[in-house]
């Protein structure tokens, strides 16, 4: 069985011994579920993660998600069990709960401002989504597909720190995260015109500074000044989950075909 | 606790508003999503300003503090930037923290705190389904108050596993708060389509409804079912009737 091997109809609901550690029902390409991924590895909390055929679940996952979506986090210390969805209140809960390693600011203000641009980038997913299933990219047009992403390039630029988090990511950072990540797949479904304009998201994407040094007798380039993107591939949490552009695509491809390929790994 | 209220509407240049520091409220007197942060600050006590903004023509300086337009949005000129907070529950958690007085609405352990978020999330699909009969739309689905009622019934049936008098323990709480204003409005379709719920099978919510209707900041914040009831028909008829808020029920 491989390591992301989805469970799904039929298949027995997996038995893990009795060690106090919560269990993520996740799907590996689901950007949702990505979400929590990032909270419990930033914050080094042990977890085991069940992957679901989304298309066709296993019928023991109506039990454990109300809303039979995934994430769904079933918590292993509490009384009964109790499984969370949602993947804004799951991560909301972690950061309470696991407080050692604070993701959102502690100015109760600064977070809900936050907040609502967590939300707002809801409203961005919706409008992404588009392009990331649409069969034909031609019919799309001239429809400016980035525009809600415009406030976060400003919003960084504002901010004058390396994440939206400050010195490293937070929660805004890691709640946009999967999306960004997606981001880099439509290069090759729909060309390079397709990728964010380092001209435009100077901030989130431009292009990294490059600087000549001299170092043991070797000329060497090295790149400074990275830019948001670059910092948070570098980021021990997004490295644990992440996957290049060129995977992203391909699952995306098999999505659109209505025949996703969740085991692809 | 409400200082001033001021009515805009329409084409109207920005209001000269009051520069006493004191937060302000935009709002639309109708709108239940507007009603939960009015509840928050009657619970509060939190002095604040009201201003009313016309949704459908939209005044175009409501713009600067509401980006996307949306109500409600609060405003609180008395901070470092004069920032605005939008996003009804966002505003409400925000409220909950800032202010901690007379006490806490939400609880303080992150579990119950998570499955009360998770519930309040839940009654999404009441509203969604609910919501065409409730606005008096003439194309409203043949099944649109089953659906309902089949979400609501998860309410009455949490209801009675918790076990307790509001969905948050023996004292209101914010879950409480932030899915009682459709329950104001409910009792609108009894006059505009006689629609009423079944007190047998939502025996548990009718009881709780009664309580919550009792509770203070619930009183401050009530329009009458008649004014509800007329707003909602008054959409049928083209532009909604926003002053009908203001009609005194003789």
């Amino acid at each position: 069985m491989s390591e992301t091997e989805h469970f799904t109809v039929g298949s027995a609901k997996p038995v893990f011994p009795d060690d106090g550690i919560m269990k993520l029902y996740s799907m590996r390409f689901c950007p949702y579920a990505h979400r929590v991924h990032l909270v419990l590895d930033a914050k080094k909390v042990p977890h085991h993660d069940v992957y679901i055929n989304l298309k066709e679940k296993p019928e023991w996952f109506r039990e454990v998600s109300s809303s039979t979506k995934v994430p769904a986090l079933e918590l292993a210390r509490e009384p009964g069990n109790p499984v969370l969805i949602e993947s804004l209140i799951i991560c909301d809960y972690l950061e309470e709960k696991y407080p050692q390693v604070p993701l959102y600011p502690k100015d109760p203000l600064k977070k809900a401002q936050d907040k609502i641009l967590v939300e707002r980038f809801g409203q961005f997913i919706s409008a992404i989504y588009k392009l990331l299933l649409h069969d034909n990219p031609a019919e799309l047009g001239n429809t400016d597909l980035y525009a809600g992403l415009d406030i976060y390039e400003e919003e960084l630029k504002l901010r004058g720190t390396d994440y939206f988090g400050g010195e490293s990511p937070g929660m805004l950072d890691y709640m946009i995260w999967p999306w960004c990540e997606r981001f880099g797949g439509l290069k090759y479904e729909l060309g390079d015109g397709v990728d964010l304009d380092p001209a435009r998201f100077g901030t989130l994407v431009g292009i990294g500074t490059v600087k000549k040094i001299i170092f043991g007798f070797k000329l060497v380039y090295i790149l400074i000044q990275l830019k948001w993107r670059d910092l948070m591939m570098q980021d021990p949490a997004v490295k644990v989950f992440y996957l290049d552009g060129e995977t992203h695509a391909k699952y995306m491809k098999t999505r659109r075909a209505g025949n996703a390929d969740y085991n692809m790994l | 606790q409400i200082i001033s209220q001021l009515p805009y509407f329409a084409g109207s240049t920005k209001p000269e508003l009051p520069g006493d520091g004191v937060a302000r409220y935009f709002t639309m007197a109708f709108c239940p999503f507007s009603q939960r942060v009015h509840l928050l600050l009657a619970a509060k006590e939190i002095p604040h300003h009201k201003i009313y903004v016309d949704l459908i023509d939209k005044p175009e300086w409501y713009k600067e503090y509401s980006p996307l337009g949306k109500v409600p949005a609060v405003q609180f000129p008395g901070l470092k930037d004069q920032p605005t907070l939008v996003e009804s529950l966002i505003i409400a958690e925000y409220l909950d923290e800032q202010y901690p007085e007379p006490r806490r609405l939400f609880p303080t352990d992150p579990l119950q705190k998570a499955q009360d978020k998770i519930l309040i999330e839940r009654f999404a699909p009441v509203v969604s389904a609910v919501y065409p009969v409730l606005t008096c739309n003439p194309n409203a689905p043949a099944d649109a108050l089953e659906k309902f009622e089949a979400a609501l019934e998860v309410f009455e049936v949490e209801l009675g596993q918790r076990g307790t008098p509001y969905f948050a323990g023996q004292t209101i709480g914010l879950v409480d708060y932030m899915i009682w204003p459709w329950f104001e409005r409910f009792p609108s379709m009894k006059l505009n389509s006689q629609y009423e719920l079944d007190p047998k099978r939502f025996e548990k919510l009718l009881k709780w409804r009664d309580l919550v209707a009792q509770d203070a900041a619930v009183q401050k914040t009530a329009l009458d079912v008649q004014l509800h009831a007329e707003f909602q028909k008054s959409k049928t008829l083209g532009k909604p009737q926003y002053d009908v808020a203001f009609k005194t029920i003789a």
